[in-house]
């Protein structure tokens, strides 16, 4: 490992171990190259440590171009940046959420009832869905009349052995696998691609409990971490992508799981004393309150929904936004990050 | 004594979230006197519920004790609940493995005993691909009520949904959830999480899916005190009934003298009352 890994690896290590982990989720399923271009821009001039893309070498581009403009922008403003924020790229296993995009089949009886519930308009009115837009969150498919029942999901299968290396190539130091499937063993054969992609990085497996008993969880757990040792992060996702309501009740699952995964695996068993673990899946500015009200401790906290949702009224190109709005941006971004982190 | 419609009293309870219950789950006890003590007191001070193994042994010492309480109530002129439900709680661990003869024997044991609500522990999960088993239950139970005790150790949601959905097509209105989070843990508070984040997923996921299911009641189980009110309520999870866990009750009572008087009785009452019961 040259000495610029290794102080990037060990710059990662330090803020998950002193719980100063703030990431952005733009969306597993977000291939909108010019909403990731602003939403890297502006956090990572806020403080975000993180951002976790879309699995896609352009995408990937498009964050480092975010993160390369706020860079020139910090030294215009004078604003102080600890560190260059680290680029995840999320893949996931057929059948999770975070990977699929949803269809509207002949069934579809034209309510039109989808269409405002989509939280990144990818419905238009002539019903087809835009797939670069879907982030397979399934909030159409909860406002679809049960007699219709017209909503499907593809999975947009990526061969991940030739994916991730570009990704890496493009700037991507670290690789999430989205694993909220039952199936212990393709999942694992996936996770050794993950983990041979960046053999020197950190690699982070997601999980639910969708489809996964405590048990189930702790076994996911342990068969990860023998693939990954020291590298492993855990993002504990409370339901995915459901961080649209901002209040206590939304977050609730995130905090949840991620109790779970202290009491079982951390507090038990020193193998995993140290072993990092995020909060995610309907997360919000209430996240870290509610955590250290029940006592929960965390590594970092990854903010997707909610994050984008702030700040989504003044999204513009880096260089075609006021300095007025980029402020009011840049306040809404580092609140949130303060709320949760050090509230 | 067979469940009979749930009387007006008991559905406003649970409509009002006022329904507590003592709960000694699936415990066998050496000294039965354990058990009389917190019965006999638990109905005087206002539980709704009392929830013991299904072994008639115990279900015939819960009946003796809840009808004690219930003349002393009389005698010391305290309000108790004019029905108590009593709850006979079953593994179903105990059922995997039977054969169809020994499976119907193992059930037949107290069958015929007085108690108003089966309570299924879902502690195994061979079940899930041997339904069947769950629907000869339910079948030979029907005069009773089923509550389903649900805890994500080996369920995750998308099981204990359902599990919910066959058990409703079964017992329509005769069906109670009881939630648990994570037991043997002494922080109170990070149980309380688990326990109502599970009802949480219950809520959403099964009561909200359907109007049909919107009135199934959703009990809280496992708790050691009210604190788990304030952080539903907090996180916006409702619930209908709160189980207690007897060994929080016990522990009040170092001494054994809550029998000698009136006097004692009346003081034991209140200490339960003003820690378990929420009258507002």
């Amino acid at each position: 490992m040259s000495s610029g890994l290794k102080n990037r690896f060990g710059l990662y290590m330090d803020l998950l171990q002193s719980s100063n982990y703030f990431k952005l989720v733009c969306g597993a399923g977000n291939e909108d190259k010019n909403e990731v271009e602003f939403l890297t821009y502006v956090y990572t001039l806020a403080g975000c440590a993180g951002f976790d893309v879309s699995a896609s070498p352009e995408i990937v581009s498009s964050a480092k171009k975010g993160i390369n403009a706020a860079l020139i922008k910090a030294h215009d403003l004078n604003i102080k940046l600890p560190f260059i924020p680290f680029i995840t790229v999320s893949v996931g296993m057929p059948g999770d959420h975070h990977v699929r995009k949803a269809l509207i089949t002949n069934d579809c009886v034209g309510c039109n009832l989808c269409i405002p519930t989509c939280p990144t308009d990818a419905i238009p009115e002539n019903l087809i869905i835009i797939p670069e837009l879907c982030i397979g969150c399934g909030n159409c498919e909860a406002a679809c009349p049960p007699a219709a029942d017209a909503i499907r999901y593809s999975h947009n299968s990526k061969e991940l052995s030739t994916l991730l290396p570009k990704c890496v190539e493009a700037g991507a130091e670290s690789i999430e696998l989205h694993a909220g499937v039952p199936d212990d063993d393709s999942t694992m054969e996936e996770w050794k691609v993950v983990s041979d992609s960046v053999p020197n990085g950190m690699i982070s497996m997601c999980l639910d409990r969708k489809h996964l008993s405590n048990e189930m969880l702790i076994d996911r757990i342990k068969l990860a971490k023998r693939i990954a040792s020291d590298r492993l992060i855990i993002q504990a996702d409370g339901i995915p992508m459901s961080g649209g309501i901002d209040d206590f009740n939304t977050t609730l699952q995130a905090v949840s799981i991620a109790d779970f995964i202290n009491k079982e695996m951390k507090r038990k068993d020193k193998i995993f004393r140290d072993l990092p673990v995020l909060i995610s899946g309907g997360t919000n500015s209430y996240t870290g309150t509610l955590a250290r009200k029940c006592g929960v401790p965390f590594n970092g906290i990854t903010i997707g929904t909610h994050a984008r949702k702030v700040i989504s009224k003044f999204e513009a190109k880096p260089n075609d936004l006021t300095d007025e709005k980029l402020n009011l941006a840049l306040n809404n971004a580092r609140n949130l990050i303060r709320q949760n982190l050090y509230a | 004594m067979n469940k009979g419609p749930l009387d007006k009293n008991l559905l406003d309870k649970f409509r009002k979230s006022k329904f507590y219950k003592l709960d000694f789950g699936l415990k066998e006890f050496k000294k039965k006197d354990d058990i009389q003590f917190l019965i006999f007191l638990a109905t005087l001070s206002g539980f709704s519920g009392i929830d013991i193994i299904a072994k008639s042994e115990y279900i015939k010492l819960a009946c003796d004790e809840i009808h004690k309480a219930t003349k002393k109530s009389n005698e010391l002129q305290i309000n108790c609940n004019p029905q108590i439900l009593l709850f006979a709680s079953f593994g179903i661990n105990k059922l995997s493995n039977l054969k169809e003869s020994s499976f119907y024997k193992e059930l037949d044991m107290f069958r015929n005993t007085p108690f108003h609500v089966l309570d299924i522990h879902f502690n195994e999960i061979t079940f899930l691909d041997n339904f069947e088993k769950v629907d000869i239950i339910c079948d030979l139970f029907k005069d009773k009520i089923i509550s389903v005790n649900l805890s994500r150790k080996i369920l995750s949601n998308a099981h204990m949904i359902d599990l919910l959905e066959k058990c409703f097509k079964n017992m329509k209105k005769n069906l109670i959830i009881e939630v648990e989070g994570m037991r043997f843990y002494d922080d109170k508070f990070n149980h309380n999480l688990q326990t109502i984040s599970t009802a949480d997923i219950i809520n959403k996921q099964f009561k909200q899916k359907s109007f049909k299911y919107k009135n199934v009641p959703i009990i809280l189980g496992n708790c050691h005190d009210l604190e788990i009110e304030n952080l539903s309520r907090e996180c916006n999870v409702s619930f209908n009934g709160i189980s207690i866990n007897y060994q929080s009750i016990k522990s009040l009572f170092k001494q054994k003298s809550y029998l000698y008087s009136n006097e004692n009785i009346i003081f034991s009452v209140n200490k339960i009352k003003s820690k378990y019961i929420n009258l507002q």
